[in-house]
């Protein structure tokens, strides 16, 4: 982003971007999709393991997490962590106290 | 983030020993890659503080989905598959078009920039009108949660056609009283999804302002970039609620 250096562009190729959009929606598409068939519980594991992946490449290609710095990468990384830490405890502590009781 | 202040800074600093300042560097930082690592840390900090903002709501969704799940699969099937894929694609290709934007910035195309701007801002503004309309039809409908709430279409589906079409039963009265726990999630979720749209959006206006007056194609596009993580942060939250709002056992 210098403006004497112009190799230093932090920026994906829009060809990337257009990958990512040509597969966000065939995500889409496929979320739709797999909602119409009878999966039982698996639905929203389908669903989300969709998302989850679309997610990814929006945060890797678009918002350039993949070029990013190490410690962009590991903040996120620590973010999830401890996000799945405090989820798995909210979800011990319902199951925990009040399974069946609703 | 560093935008028209970069200026004033700038110009204060011209005097110390570092004489080849690009004009946008402020002046606590060493160098203009320090500064772009040091705004883009601070960017995606921000960004993951709103990951553990809304996570907060998608487990509180999760546990009443657990618990309540055919009072949600009844007021999942209110929701209107269409309008939420159409408002998915107008979203996503806004995403798109931000990122072009970021990539003109950078090669210093100053309308295709502009173009690629007005073009996100008017996908936004798509995306609200239709989430107006499907909010205004559930005002009509009493869904919108509190005194006026109506269970009409959860205890009686056959009164209501969009219930007929997904081929609902009747509900109970006390499982049916927890759609209302759906729909208040519902209008929490896409609420504060509008809500940063919104800003975002006014935060658009200001950027389309500046890059006409040529802020963002002289080199320093960093402004026009962090916004985008912020606009793609935004999409990325619509992935998610997309599905688990309107897709809930639509077989």
């Amino acid at each position: 982003m210098s403006e004497h250096n112009e190799s230093v562009h932090s920026t994906s190729s829009p060809l990337a971007y257009f990958g990512v959009y040509v597969a966000l929606l065939v995500g889409l598409g496929l979320t739709i999709l797999a909602s119409r068939i009878n999966l039982g519980n698996f639905n929203v594991v389908v669903v989300l393991a969709i998302a989850f992946v679309q997610a990814t490449l929006v945060a890797l290609y678009s918002m350039h997490l993949g070029r990013g710095s190490v410690l962009n990468k590991l903040s996120v990384g620590a973010c999830i962590f401890v996000l799945l830490i405090l989820v798995g405890m909210v979800l011990l502590e319902t199951v925990s106290r009040a399974w069946g009781s609703w | 983030m560093s935008d028209s202040t970069a200026v004033e800074h700038g110009a204060e600093a011209g005097g110390h020993a570092h004489s080849e300042h690009p004009h946008y560097l402020l002046h606590h930082f060493e160098s203009v890659e320090q500064q772009a690592d040091a705004s883009g840390f601070a960017m995606w900090l921000f960004l993951l503080t709103e990951v553990m903002f809304f996570s907060g709501l998608f487990v509180v969704y999760m546990i009443y989905r657990n618990w309540y799940y055919p009072a949600f699969v009844a007021g999942s099937h209110q929701l209107s598959v269409l309008l939420g894929g159409v408002n998915s694609v107008i979203l996503i290709t806004s995403s798109l078009t931000m990122a072009l934007a970021v990539w003109f910035a950078e090669r210093r195309k100053k309308n295709a920039l502009l173009a690629c701007l007005v073009t996100t801002l008017l996908l936004g503004i798509v995306f609200l009108g239709i989430k107006g309309l499907e909010y205004k039809e559930k005002f009509e409908k009493h869904h919108f949660p509190g005194a006026t709430f109506s269970l009409e279409s959860f205890v009686n589906p056959a009164s209501d056609p969009v219930a007929v079409a997904a081929g609902d039963k009747p509900l109970p009265v006390d499982t049916a009283q927890r759609t209302e726990l759906f729909f208040a999630l519902y209008f929490a979720m896409t609420g504060m999804h509008a809500l940063h749209m919104i800003i975002g959006m006014g935060l658009l206006v200001f950027i389309i302002y500046r890059a006409r007056q040529g802020a963002y194609t002289t080199g320093h596009t960093q402004f026009v970039e962090y916004f985008g993580y912020y606009w793609h942060f935004v999409d990325i939250i619509w992935i998610f609620l997309f599905p688990l709002l309107y897709l809930i056992n639509r077989h």
